[in-house]
C-alpha cells in the first residue's frame, strides 16, 4: 500500500490533520487504534483555560505569546496560531458541527458532569455555556435526569444551578424500556441510553414527560445522551420537547466526542481520505533520516509507505507513550522522549497538584519533525497529546494543541 | 447517614476504644455477657492495621518454627473461625514452597513444628502442586499444604459490630478520646471529640479498654501509663487481578515478600518489617524501596506478577509490645498482651490488650472480656467460639428474579446472610454502581443506612466499592450521587470525591509507571480534565 500521508492515531488530532490534508487533495491514510481520548470529550474544544500560573484566561490569543518556549503553540508562533484558530471552525462547520465560541476569539465557561465551570474555546451549540463564572443565562431551568442512570451526577449539577442563583427545578424521568436496562448485570453508561434515544417512541416519551414537568422553566437541561451517529437525535428531542433544550455532558463515555468523530470521520472520507479502524501500528522501517515505511498489526507482512507520517498516537493513556520503572519511551519508533529524572520523580504527592509525567512526550524541532537518537527525522511529524512541554489538565489545553499542531503539520506538507 | 452517631447516655458499664478489629470483638464479646458497651473510634471503623493487612488467616504454619505458642494460637483460632465467620472466608488451603535456592532440610523441620502446633501439614509432590495452583515457579521443588485462608477484615470487623448492637453496644465513629477522666487512681470515663462537628462529651464507665492497636501507646500516655511499643510497618502490594487460588508462602524462616494472598478478584503480595518511629504512624507511606523487595520476591514466587499491573501499594503498622522486662525492645513477640494496669501501674479501671494478629482478635477479645468480668465482678462464660456472626447465623437465601446474580453473588460474599436486609424497592435499586466489585444501588442504601456510612471511604471499606481492578475510576463518582441521595451536602460530598480519589492515588503512587501509570493519567484526565475536580 502506499499513500501521500499516513496519520497514525484515531483521535481529534488525527482526524483534523486527516482531513486538512485530505482536502488539499493529499491521497491520506489514518491508521486508528480504537477508542481515543474523544471518549473523555466534554462537548468543548479548549484553546487555552488557564496561564502558565493558573490564571484562568479571558482570550487565548492574549496570553499565547507569554507561553514557556517549550509549549506546542510557541513552537509554530502566535501568527500561525491565529491562522489556525480561524481555520479550526471552518473544517469544524464542514462536518457539520456548530460551536458556540465561533464567533469570537474569547473563552467562556463549560459546565462539567459534576455542575463545575471550566473555562474554554468553543463549545457544541447545544451544551449548557455561560459567558460569565457567577451567573448563567436564565432563571429558572428543569434539570432532567432518566431514572437509574447513574452516570449524569445531576445533583451536583443542581448544586451548581443554585449556587449561581438559578432556580432549579428536577425531574426523574422513568422510562420502561431504560429502567429495565438499569437492573442489568452492568452499568448502564451513556452509549447504551444514547442508542435507546434513536428509537422514536422511546424518544417521544422522554420528551412528553420533560415537556410535562417543565412549568415555567425556560429552558430543559438534559444528560448529554442524543447524537450518537451526528445531531440527528440532539436536534429532535429538542423539537419534540418544544422548548430550549440544553446538555451537559456525563461521565464517559462522550457522547460529544462520538457525535465529533462521526461527523469528522464522515468528511474525511468524503474528501477522499482512507480510514483504518482497529489498526494497530508495530513498527517501521527507516533509511537515514527517512521514515519508509511502517507495519501494522491487522495488514500482517505488508509495509505501508507513504512520503510522510504523521504520529498522533497519544500520551501515556493512549499508548501512544510507554513507561517502565527505567524509563519513558515511544513504542512504535523509538524516538527522543523528553521527561526528566527517576520514575519516583515523575509524580507529586497531591493527585490534583502539577504532574511532571503530564509533560513528558516526544522532542520536537519548531516544526514538529520527530527525533531520534538526537536526529530530527524528516518526513515524520508529531502532533497532539504526544507532544512534550505542557501541562494540559492545568492549562485546559489539551483539544486546543490537537487542533492547532494537526491544523500546522497539515499546511507544512 | 450517622445521624444516631452520639452517645445514647453518658453512663456504661465498659468503653472500648478502638474500631479495628479488637475493638469490635471485644465489644461483641463484652454485649454477648450483658455489659453495656460504648465502643469510640477517632476515624472510621478498620482505619488502622484491620484495614492494611494481607487478608491473610493463618493457619500458624508461618509462625510454626519460630514461635509455637503464636502458632497453636492461630490453628485453634481458624478452626473457630471456619465455624463463626463462615462468610468472610475463602477456605483457599495455602501451600509452602521450596524454591531451588532454598534448603530442602527446612522442608522437614517446618512440618515437624506444624504438627507439633496441631497444624494438618502434608507434603505433596512438586508436580502436583503446580496442578492444583498453577501460577507458581515452575522450578519448585517441594511444597507442603497447610489449611491457611483468605479472609476480609472489613466484613469480619463489621459482622463483629453487628452483633455488639444487636446485643445493645453504641459503637461510635469519628469520636476521638481527648483525654482520660481520672479520679482516685482510678480510670472512670474518657473525654470525646466528635472529629466531624467537633462537638466535646464525655462518657463514664467503671473499666476502660485500650484496644488502639499501636495508637494504644498514645491512649496509655492520656492515662498517664506507658506502654513500650515498636511500631513495624509492613507494606504490601495488590495486583489488578486474582493470579493465585491457593495462599502461598515461601517454605523458609520468615521474610520479605514471601505471601501471596488471593483475596476476592485481586492478589495481594506482602510483607517487609521495618520500624518506623511513633510519629510517623498516621502517615504511612510505601518506598519504591520496599516495592523494589517485594516485587524481587513476589517475581520469584510467581512469575506471572512481573506482568500483571500493580493496583496500589500500602502499608498498616504492627503493634508490637516490647515486655516490660526488655524496655530495649530486642525481644519482641508477636503474642497476645492483655495489661492490667491496676496490677501493673496502680491505675485501676484500665486494661490494654494490644499485640497479637487480627488472625487472635477473638482470642485477645475473650481475654480482656474476662478481666473486664473480673473488675466488674461478674461470672459471664464466654460464647463468642461457639456463636456464628451475623452474617453467618442464617443459610444465604436463594433469591430469584428479585436481584440480578452478579450482584447478588458479590452481596453475600460481603454480608453473608445478612444480604436478606438489601431491598430492591425499583429497578434503579438493582442498578451496578461499581462493576468491579459489582456493588449496586440498594447494597449501597443498605451500607449508608445501617453500617456507619458517611463518607466514600467509609463506603469503600464497607461494600469495597473502588478497591478493584478501576480503583474508583467512575464508581466513585456514581457512589458520591447516592450519599447525596441519601441527604449528603453536594458541596461536601464533592470536596470528600476529590479526597477520595487523592487517597487513591497515595496508594498507586509509589507504583507509578507502565499501565499503573497510565491509568493513573486517564483518571486524572476525567476527573480534572472533563469533571473539573480540584482540590
Amino acid at each position: 500500500m502506499k499513500f501521500d500521508v499516513i496519520v497514525i492515531g484515531g483521535g481529534l488530532s488525527a482526524i483534523m490533520c486527516g482531513i486538512a490534508l485530505a482536502t488539499n487533495g493529499k491521497h491520506v491514510a489514518l491508521m486508528a487504534k480504537g477508542q481515543s481520548k474523544l471518549n473523555f470529550n466534554s462537548g468543548s474544544i479548549d484553546l487555552l483555560g488557564f496561564d502558565e500560573e493558573g490564571n484562568e484566561v479571558e482570550n487565548p490569543l492574549d496570553v499565547i505569546p507569554n507561553l514557556s518556549p517549550n509549549h506546542p503553540y510557541s513552537k509554530m508562533g502566535i501568527a500561525n496560531v491565529i491562522h489556525n484558530v480561524a481555520m479550526a471552525p471552518v473544517i469544524l462547520g464542514g462536518a457539520g458541527l456548530s460551536f458556540y465560541g465561533e464567533t469570537s476569539n474569547m473563552n467562556h465557561y463549560r459546565m462539567t458532569p459534576l455542575g463545575l465551570l471550566r473555562p474554554t474555546w468553543l463549545t457544541l451549540d447545544d451544551y449548557v455555556t455561560s459567558d460569565s463564572r457567577d451567573k448563567l443565562p436564565w432563571n429558572k431551568v428543569a434539570l432532567v435526569n432518566i431514572q437509574g442512570f447513574l452516570d449524569f451526577p445531576y445533583d451536583f449539577i443542581a448544586e451548581s444551578f443554585r449556587r449561581l442563583g438559578v432556580d432549579c427545578e428536577m425531574c426523574d424521568v422513568k422510562l420502561g424500556t431504560v429502567d429495565k436496562l438499569s437492573s442489568g448485570p452492568s452499568v448502564m453508561r451513556s452509549t447504551a441510553v444514547a442508542k435507546l434515544m434513536q428509537n422514536d417512541g422511546v424518544l417521544n416519551d422522554l420528551a412528553r414527560k420533560v415537556r410535562s414537568s417543565m412549568g415555567d422553566a425556560e429552558v430543559a437541561v438534559l444528560p448529554a445522551v442524543f447524537g450518537l451517529d451526528g445531531d440527528e437525535t440532539a436536534v429532535k428531542i429538542a423539537h419534540q420537547v418544544k422548548a430550549p433544550v440544553k446538555f451537559v455532558s456525563t461521565l464517559p463515555p462522550s457522547i460529544a466526542g462520538t457525535r465529533l468523530m462521526s461527523r469528522l470521520r464522515k468528511l474525511f472520507v468524503q474528501n477522499g481520505g482512507t480510514f483504518f479502524l482497529g489498526s494497530m501500528v508495530k513498527s517501521a522501517k527507516m533509511a537515514g533520516d527517512r521514515v519508509l515505511s511502517i507495519e501494522a498489526k491487522n495488514f500482517p507482512d505488508q509495509d505501508i509507505v507513504a512520503d510522510h507520517f504523521v504520529l498522533a498516537s497519544g500520551s501515556f493513556m493512549n499508548g501512544g507513550l510507554a513507561s517502565s520503572a527505567a524509563g519513558v519511551s515511544e513504542p512504535i519508533f523509538g524516538l527522543d522522549v523528553d521527561y526528566s529524572g527517576k520514575c519516583g520523580e515523575w509524580s507529586r504527592e497531591n493527585l490534583f497538584d502539577a504532574q511532571p509525567y503530564m509533560e513528558f512526550g516526544v522532542k520536537t524541532d519548531n516544526e514538529y519533525h520527530a527525533f531520534k537518537d538526537g536526529r530530527p527525522i524528516e518526513n515524520l511529524f508529531a502532533i497532539g497529546s504526544i507532544l512534550s512541554g505542557h501541562n494540559s489538565l492545568k492549562l485546559a489545553d489539551d483539544t486546543g494543541v490537537a487542533v492547532m499542531t494537526a491544523l500546522q503539520v497539515a499546511r507544512q506538507i | 447517614m450517622l445521624e444516631n452517631n452520639k452517645p445514647a447516655s453518658p453512663e456504661y458499664d465498659v468503653i472500648i476504644i478502638g474500631g479495628g478489629i479488637t475493638g469490635a470483638g471485644t465489644a461483641r464479646d463484652c454485649a454477648l455477657r450483658g455489659l453495656k458497651v460504648l465502643l469510640v473510634e477517632r476515624y472510621d471503623f478498620t482505619n488502622g492495621a484491620t484495614g492494611r493487612n494481607h487478608g491473610l488467616m493463618h493457619s500458624g504454619a508461618r509462625y510454626a518454627v519460630t514461635d509455637q505458642d503464636s502458632a497453636s494460637e492461630c490453628i485453634g483460632e481458624n478452626m473457630i473461625l471456619r465455624q463463626i465467620a463462615r462468610h468472610c472466608i475463602e477456605e483457599t488451603d495455602g501451600l509452602f514452597v521450596t524454591l531451588p535456592e532454598d534448603d530442602l532440610e527446612y522442608q522437614a523441620t517446618f512440618v515437624d513444628a506444624c504438627l507439633r502446633a496441631g497444624i494438618s501439614a502434608e507434603i505433596i509432590d512438586p508436580a502436583e502442586a503446580r496442578m492444583l495452583e498453577p501460577s507458581l515457579n515452575p522450578a519448585l521443588i517441594g511444597a507442603v499444604r497447610v489449611p491457611d485462608a483468605s479472609i476480609d477484615p472489613f466484613t469480619l470487623t463489621t459482622a463483629n459490630l453487628i452483633d455488639a448492637r444487636r446485643h445493645g453496644a453504641v459503637a461510635l465513629t469519628y469520636h476521638e478520646v481527648t483525654d482520660m477522666i481520672v479520679e482516685n487512681a482510678r480510670v472512670i470515663g474518657v473525654k470525646l471529640r466528635n472529629n466531624l462537628t467537633g462537638e466535646m462529651t464525655e462518657a463514664y464507665a467503671p473499666v476502660t479498654v485500650n484496644a488502639a492497636g499501636i495508637w494504644g501507646t498514645l491512649i496509655a500516655k492520656k492515662a498517664g501509663v506507658t506502654i513500650n511499643m515498636f511500631p513495624a510497618k509492613g507494606s504490601l502490594l495488590i495486583f489488578s487481578h486474582r493470579v493465585n487460588n491457593m495462599v502461598i508462602n515461601r517454605c523458609r524462616k520468615p521474610a520479605n515478600g514471601d505471601i501471596l494472598v488471593p483475596d476476592k478478584i485481586v492478589s495481594m503480595l506482602g510483607t517487609t518489617s521495618d520500624r518506623v518511629p511513633i510519629t510517623e504512624i498516621d502517615d504511612m507511606r510505601v518506598t519504591r524501596a520496599e516495592v523494589e523487595t517485594l516485587l524481587n520476591e513476589g517475581v520469584h514466587l510467581v512469575p506471572s506478577l512481573a506482568r500483571t499491573r500493580i493496583l496500589r501499594a500500602y502499608a498498616g503498622v504492627r503493634p508490637l509490645v516490647a515486655s516490660d522486662d526488655d524496655p530495649s525492645g530486642r525481644s519482641i513477640s508477636r503474642g497476645i498482651v492483655c495489661l492490667d494496669h491496676k496490677e501493673r501501674d496502680g491505675l485501676d479501671g484500665f486494661i490494654t490488650i494490644t499485640g497479637g494478629k487480627m488472625m487472635t482478635y477473638r482470642l485477645m477479645a475473650e481475654i480482656a472480656t474476662d478481666l473486664v468480668c473480673k473488675k466488674l465482678d461478674m461470672v459471664g462464660a464466654c460464647t463468642t467460639a461457639i456463636l456464628p456472626l451475623p452474617g453467618s447465623d442464617e443459610k444465604v437465601p436463594k433469591k430469584r428474579g428479585n436481584y440480578h446474580a452478579v450482584a447478588m453473588k458479590a452481596a453475600q460474599e460481603r454480608h453473608g446472610s445478612l444480604t436478606k436486609e438489601i431491598k430492591d424497592h425499583s429497578n434503579e435499586d438493582k442498578a451496578m454502581v461499581c462493576e468491579c466489585e459489582h456493588v449496586s444501588v440498594s447494597e449501597m442504601k443498605y451500607a449508608i443506612e445501617k453500617l456507619h456510612v458517611n463518607n466514600l471511604a467509609n463506603m469503600r471499606r464497607r461494600t469495597r466499592m473502588g478497591m478493584g481492578s478501576c480503583q474508583g475510576k467512575l464508581c466513585a463518582c456514581r457512589a458520591a450521587l447516592q450519599l447525596c441521595k441519601a441527604g449528603g451536602d453536594a458541596e461536601t460530598v464533592l470536596a470528600d470525591l476529590a479526597s477520595f480519589m487523592n487517597e487513591r492515588w497515595k496508594g498507586l503512587r509509589p507504583i507509578a509507571w507502565g499501565s499503573s501509570l497510565s491509568e493513573a493519567q486517564l483518571t486524572i484526565t476525567i476527573y480534572e480534565g472533563l469533571c473539573g475536580l480540584t482540590m
